[in-house]
């Protein structure tokens, strides 16, 4: 096990490096930052200094030289629209993306695994109809749709809950019910398929024979392995909404990774998207790591070495 | 039984949760404003150098212009109580206001201006902003005392009640012992009205009012500044009343403003304005080098019917890429934008031979911008008009840098439609628009309106100049040169608790003019 996460990590520094490569060039290609950040009337001479100070005038190769060097130095270069280190910015902005991901990842698996779980226990009754249609919803309604009509309802109508902004439970529940309810919808189905494939197995027909309760058969004993796939989503998910969501962060006013991302592209911010996708790449990396190391340890059939 | 009991209790609590969870919206206090605004830009604390023309809201709350721009678009004294030039505009003296102090107490002398100036000529701290509009024209400053500051310039340089702005004073001491760093980022020191004591970078910024302040303070001892992208969710915050003023209220959201009982809005012409270019205006063959061609096209657009559906009457038709209402120095006061008579511009191009319309299809581009979202619908709506007049165009929206860079390098083709951003209150510093003289990328080079660049540069006179700069934007209007399309308002939404809130004219920001807020 040990080799292979080492031999894992090899990997990963890898496709960090080609990845950082990618970006790096691909950045580029959207077009170039003066264009946006300097005033129309600025002169040639203004744009000169602009280029030469955040050292767009070198060689694309030295350049890359230049930030590769400079990350392995923990320096992931200096914004070119907010004047600040991008690590600084960026984690200035994670902790209100992790409090909006925490929330609503553990929304969308404890209401969504739940109802999968009800679903595939009760096949064809009322919890199961009242499930699939949840799922149904979850992933047909446009996000930004659901999100301005909690805030109609929770907000305008009844006035119960805050618009917009960050501040306490209060302020996370609009925001994780928009972001959690397309995933809770995805942990529903799943959970439910995955339940319907353990439920009907031989081992569980053993279980039931044998005279166990049927909520140690199906949270004991079915659950367990019925969560390896859900387990996958859950840490696909979870970096997923690390990674900030542009549309709710923007209609709940939330000041994450996903706003400052889109700003960082809007303005052509190179060392700021640059930083965002190192690091979510990396994160999502290292969850995919963990997550391999876990299915050892739930599942003792599987063997890495 | 039991199993009902069971679901009876789970669901009750169940309910409680959500409720204690729950708050009921607070009432904010009487001494707090709270402005909810899409964007603070790149939310630079430096407040001599903002990032993104959004950022300048930030500005206006922690520090004040040497010379600011009156209600009616006149100059007025800011930390600056008068200045003078000398006969030829060469040398300009700035009295500065006695008693004037910086949020942590020092007074503000002459020193702390040139210390300002100085500072702005670092390439790391003017790379991204527009300098050389001073710099270019700066021969050096020195202080006469510790309230009178002389600028040299090299030559005439009459626009200085403009350009001295540029270079901001900062707190020398201050400055020096903290450094740029912490000056830019976290502890920013002005001399506005107000302090900022919190904040939390994209979300929001709290400010407490400053006693020291020179000007006329605000009505409120809080202010709260909130980053709100999403227009629907402002104007839900107006109406649930946890904002006081929305900013970049447009389209359907001021429709919805007007019909929600208690909520109304505040609106003042803001000077930016949309027009047509024409990128063939020089080419000898081209059917755009022909007045009458150009002047077909000005009175084919309904300027007034694009004001009123798709602005919802919170614009008018422009005369020219200025303020035409804002008392904007140069703008001839007697003339009147382009009248929509297309019998007269089907007759326009049947006299210069195109009685069945212009050959060919004509690229109509314009931009995609946050400042302006309503400028691709305005483009489309110009494209319909001039296909009633056998004018085929085909509608291209680009990306703003594109289109910027584009523009710049003379690339677009047809007819581009750019927007003219905030106004500088004076027709000379419109270099884009007019003065390829000044601006390599003007679409307009005609020797004409040159000379009279070259010549407004270096008038002292004012109203010499003024007549000069009327000329070139007569001459422009009458040959059709450049078509001006609407100029848009400045509009804020105002929640149940706001009385009142005067703008000044030419204004794009909310925070210009917050003594002018009257609570009800």
């Amino acid at each position: 096990m040990i080799r292979y996460i080492f031999r894992r990590l090899g990997q990963m520094l890898i496709t960090l490096i080609l990845i950082s490569a990618a970006v790096f060039m691909l950045v580029r290609l959207t077009g170039n930052p003066e264009d946006l950040l300097l005033s129309p009337l600025a002169s040639e001479a203004e744009r000169l200094v602009f280029r030469t100070v955040w050292g767009l005038d070198q060689p694309i190769h030295m350049q890359y030289w230049k930030y590769i060097t400079g990350i392995f130095h923990g320096d992931f270069g200096t914004s070119i629209y907010w004047g600040e280190p991008t690590i600084s910015i960026f984690f200035e902005r994670f902790p209100a993306t992790l409090e909006l991901a925490t929330f609503a990842i553990t929304l969308s698996t404890t209401i969504g695994i739940a109802i999968g779980v009800l679903s595939a226990t009760h096949p064809g009754g009322k919890i199961d109809h009242f499930g699939r249609i949840f799922a149904l919803a979850g992933q047909s309604l446009p996000t930004f749709w659901v999100g301005i009509m909690l805030v109609l309802l929770f907000s305008v109508t009844l006035g119960v809950l805050p618009t917009s902004g960050t501040g306490g439970v209060a302020h996370l529940i609009l925001p994780g019910l928009t972001l959690g309810w397309y995933s809770m919808a995805a942990f529903t189905r799943l959970a439910r398929s995955s339940m319907l494939d353990v439920l009907d197995s031989e081992y569980i027909k053993m279980c039931r024979v044998k005279g166990l309760p049927e909520h140690l058969v199906v949270w004991k004993h079915a659950a367990k392995n019925a969560s390896l796939p859900v387990l996958t989503l859950f840490g696909l998910q979870f970096v997923h909404f690390l990674s900030g969501s542009l549309v709710t962060e923007t209609i709940f006013a939330w000041p994450g990774i996903g706003r400052l991302a889109v700003w960082a592209v809007y303005n052509r911010d190179y060392p700021v998207v640059q930083t965002i996708v190192l690091l979510m790449t990396t994160a999502y990396l290292v969850v995919n790591l963990l997550i391999d190391v876990i299915y050892a340890l739930i599942d003792p059939r599987i063997r890495y070495d | 039984m039991k199993q009902f009991f069971r679901k009876v209790v789970v669901s009750c609590m169940t309910c409680a949760t959500f409720l204690c969870l729950c708050e009921a919206v607070k009432a904010q206090p009487k001494d707090t404003l709270i402005i909810g605004l899409a964007s603070l830009g790149g939310e630079r604390l430096d407040y001599t150098r903002p990032s993104g023309g959004t950022n300048r809201e930030l500005r206006r709350v922690l520090a004040r212009e040497l010379i600011e721009i009156g209600p009616n678009g006149e100059f007025i004294p800011g930390v600056a109580e008068s200045w003078k030039a000398n006969a030829g505009s060469t040398v300009w003296d700035l009295f500065l206001r006695k008693g004037v102090k910086w949020h942590n107490g020092d007074s503000l002398t002459a020193q702390d201006v040139i210390f300002g100036v100085d500072r702005m000529k670092r390439p790391e701290i003017s790379a991204g902003y527009f300098t050389s509009g001073l710099y270019e024209n700066l021969d050096h400053v020195e202080a006469i005392n510790d309230h009178q500051v002389r600028y040299h310039f090299k030559r005439a340089f009459p626009v200085f009640p403009f350009f001295v702005n540029v270079a901001l004073p900062v707190p020398k001491k201050y400055l020096q012992t903290v450094g740029d760093e912490v000056f830019t980022n976290s502890k920013p020191v002005g001399m506005g009205p107000f302090k900022l004591v919190r904040m939390v970078k994209g979300g929001e910024y709290e400010f407490e009012a400053f006693d020291g302040y020179f000007g006329t303070k605000p009505a409120f001892k809080r202010l709260i500044l909130k980053i709100m992208p999403e227009n629907s969710t402002r104007i839900a915050a107006l109406k649930t009343g946890e904002i006081d003023i929305a900013k970049d209220v447009q389209g359907r959201a001021l429709t919805e403003l007007r019909s929600t009982p208690g909520l109304s809005i505040t609106s003042a012409p803001s000077g930016t304005s949309s027009h047509l270019n024409f990128a063939h205006l020089y080419e000898k063959d081209s059917p755009w080098a022909d007045v009458r061609v150009r002047k077909a096209v000005a009175m084919a657009i309904d300027r007034q019917t694009i004001a009123m559906t798709i602005f919802a009457g919170e614009a008018s038709p422009a005369i020219f890429p200025e303020c035409g209402k804002c008392g904007t120095f140069g703008m001839p006061k007697d003339l009147k934008p382009w009248p929509y008579d297309p019998v007269a511009a089907k007759a326009l191009l049947a006299e210069a031979g195109y009685p069945n319309g212009l050959p060919g299809e004509w690229d109509l581009q314009t931009m995609q911008s946050g400042s302006a979202p309503s400028q691709p619908e305005v483009t489309q709506a110009v494209g319909s008009y001039l296909a009633k007049i056998g004018i085929k165009t085909k509608f291209q929206l680009m990306e703003g840098g594109a289109f910027g860079a584009a523009y710049r390098s003379k690339k677009l083709k047809g007819l581009p439609v750019k927007g003219s951003g905030e106004t500088n209150l004076d027709v000379g510093l419109k270099k884009d628009v007019w003065a390829a003289r000044a601006e390599a990328w003007s679409m307009l080079n005609d020797e004409d309106t040159n000379k009279l660049w070259d010549e407004q540069m270096k008038t002292a006179d004012v109203e010499k100049r003024r007549k000069l700069l009327e000329d070139a934007v007569r001459i422009m209007v009458n040959e059709a040169r450049v078509i001006p399309l609407v100029e848009v308002n400045t509009i804020f939404g105002l929640g149940k608790r706001i009385k009142e809130y005067k703008l000044r004219q030419g204004t794009l920001y909310v925070t210009d003019a917050l003594e002018n807020v009257v609570f009800k």
